[in-house]
Parts: C-alpha cells; sequence; structure tokens
C-alpha cells in the first residue's frame, strides 16, 4: 500500500554542464527546496584547470545575510581543480556567503570530469578508458576519477 | 546549446509507519541512478538503518551495504561529516554514497527547522534593520533582530552558517 502521510522536507538539485570546446566546460546549478531558492553558474577553463568565470542568485532564503553571499561568488575565481578545490570552497562561498550554495557550486565542479567521462563513453569507450582518456588529457581532474558508485 | 551531462538530486524526508523518519537522498545523472534510505530515530536522531541501491550504472562499483551498517548509531549533528567520510571513504570507499549520506542528514536538520519556522513562525525584518530589495522580494527574511529571534527560538540554529555566527 502506498504511504499516505505528506513528505516533512524536499530538496531537488539540479545540475546541467555543457562542452562548447576542449578549453571551456560551463554547469549550472539549481537547489530548490521548501526554505531556499537558489542558482549558480559556472564556468570552468580546462587550459588552467580552474573556475574562470561565476554567477550566483540567491532567491528565496531565511536572513538579511543569506542575500551577501552574492557578493562573494566572484571570489571563487581563480580556485583550481586539486584535491583541496572542495575545502576552498567551503571557507571562500561557504564560511562567509552560504554554505548551501557552495555544496550547489561543488556539485557542478564535481559534475565537470563525469562530463567528460560521459563524453568519452557516447564515442565508444568503456568506462575504464574514458576514465583515463580524460585524465591524460586533463590531468588536473585525475584526483576525481576515481568515479565509481 | 545542448547539455552534455545532466544531473538530478534529491532528498525527500518523512515519517515512517513506526515512526522513525526515512531520509531518501538519489541522485539520477548520466552515469549513475542511485539511491540511500536512512532510517532516523527521534528525537536522538541516530540513524537505526542504512540501504544504498544502485538502479543504473555506466562506471564500476561496489556493495557499500556491509560498510553502511557501521553508520548505524552514529548520530545526525555536529561531527556528522566526519564520521561519515571516515566510515565510507577511503580506497574502498564512495564519494559519492558520502555526498548521499551527508544530504540526507543534512535534510533531517532542515527538516525539523523547516518544520519550527512553519510552527513558530519566522521573525521578520524589524524597524531599524536595513531596507534591501531582496527583503520586499522575501517578505519574511529576517534582518539582523530577526536572526537574533530565530537562534533564540532555535538554539540548533546557532554556528549552523554565517548568518548565527555570534560575532555576525
Amino acid at each position: 500500500m502506498a504511504d499516505d502521510r505528506p513528505v516533512i522536507f524536499n530538496r531537488s538539485k539540479v545540475v546541467g554542464v555543457s562542452l562548447p570546446d576542449e578549453q571551456v566546460a560551463l554547469a549550472h546549478g539549481y537547489l530548490n527546496d521548501n526554505i531556499y531558492t537558489m542558482s549558480v553558474k559556472v564556468a570552468f577553463d580546462l587550459t588552467q584547470g580552474a573556475i574562470s568565470a561565476i554567477e550566483g542568485s540567491m532567491i528565496r532564503y531565511t536572513t538579511y545575510r543569506c542575500a551577501k553571499a552574492e557578493e562573494v561568488f566572484g571570489r571563487a575565481v581563480g580556485i583550481p581543480f586539486n584535491e583541496g578545490m572542495d575545502s576552498a570552497i567551503k571557507k571562500t562561498i561557504g564560511r562567509v556567503g552560504c554554505r548551501h550554495v557552495a555544496a550547489l557550486l561543488i556539485d557542478c565542479c564535481h559534475a565537470v570530469p563525469r562530463t567528460l567521462v560521459t563524453r568519452e563513453m557516447e564515442k565508444g569507450a568503456d568506462s575504464a578508458t574514458a576514465a583515463l582518456a580524460v585524465a591524460q588529457k586533463y590531468p588536473f581532474l585525475s584526483y576525481l576519477l576515481g568515479v565509481k558508485g | 546549446m545542448i547539455l552534455d551531462y545532466t544531473e538530478n538530486r534529491s532528498v525527500t524526508v518523512r515519517q515512517s509507519s513506526t515512526g522513525s523518519w526515512l531520509a531518501e537522498a538519489a541522485v539520477n545523472d548520466s552515469l549513475l541512478d542511485a539511491r540511500l534510505t536512512l532510517e532516523i530515530v527521534t528525537p536522538g536522531l541516530n540513524i537505526a538503518g542504512a540501504r544504498y541501491d544502485i538502479l543504473r550504472s555506466a562506471l564500476p562499483y561496489d556493495d557499500m551495504n556491509g560498510a553502511l551498517e557501521r553508520l548505524n548509531g552514529v548520530r545526525v549533528g555536529p561531527g556528522m561529516t566526519k564520521i561519515v567520510s571516515g566510515v565510507l571513504g577511503g580506497l574502498k570507499g564512495s564519494d559519492i554514497l558520502i555526498g548521499l549520506a551527508l544530504e540526507a542528514m543534512e535534510a533531517i536538520i532542515l527538516a525539523y527547522t523547516a518544520m519550527e519556522f512553519k510552527t513558530n513562525g519566522m521573525q521578520g525584518p524589524v524597524p531599524g534593520d536595513e531596507p534591501q530589495a531582496a527583503v520586499r522580494l522575501n517578505p519574511i527574511v529576517a534582518g539582523p533582530e530577526g536572526v537574533r529571534a530565530m537562534a533564540a527560538q532555535n538554539p540548533r540554529l546557532n554556528r549552523s552558517c554565517v548568518a548565527f555566527m555570534e560575532d555576525e
């Protein structure tokens, strides 16, 4: 029998990534839940292996302080892909802006190597070959390519 | 522009027939469709059960349900990030599973917060708070006084983010 109780809390996050050319990845993330709505758009320079541009919008939130996250998005420009990337985003955006939008930005970052692996697999490579090809072409993403469920 | 990759994540918190809470975190992206369910006993907020199901994966994966059993008894609250990363991480671990577990646990906290806001109401801007367009678009956004009132009403919010830091 189907559960007939209402949901107490519901959060949805959507991330999309496009690869307009070999040097750039563009990602967007959107978060909506009972308390918050926010979005972020971010560009990655795949020749440098870093965030190259970012915009964000705090759409629905709880305190006057949340909106100030929009003032610190620019500080994420230049953060490189490496094992310290998540911490750098949490420190730069999460600690002084909004930790929820920082987590959304991290989701966008983690989606980049998965996008590149997806593209290789769509060309016919198996998962191991695809991950290796991406790691060879974009070595700064290697730390995120232990991709598994 | 056509997307080369799409990812949908969701977290749902609901009450089970036994009175415990179930937090279900799911990810469905170009490579993976997976779902983690945590059973949380209230009011202690301890994990009483966990299950991870992979419905589709283009990538190799290990059955992590054995490791998940070690989450039993872990409390949703301060320190959970370190504990979950320790239990589910490492060479044989899964960063995706860690992410799902933490999203599910975070959703439990947010569910409580949302319920308290609904029950007690949120303190809106008070005279003296700086007027801003954002407040007009979000009519129940709390100003500095409202933040202090919220923190007093819901101690769980203290130090939860920059808005609730004592020195702000």
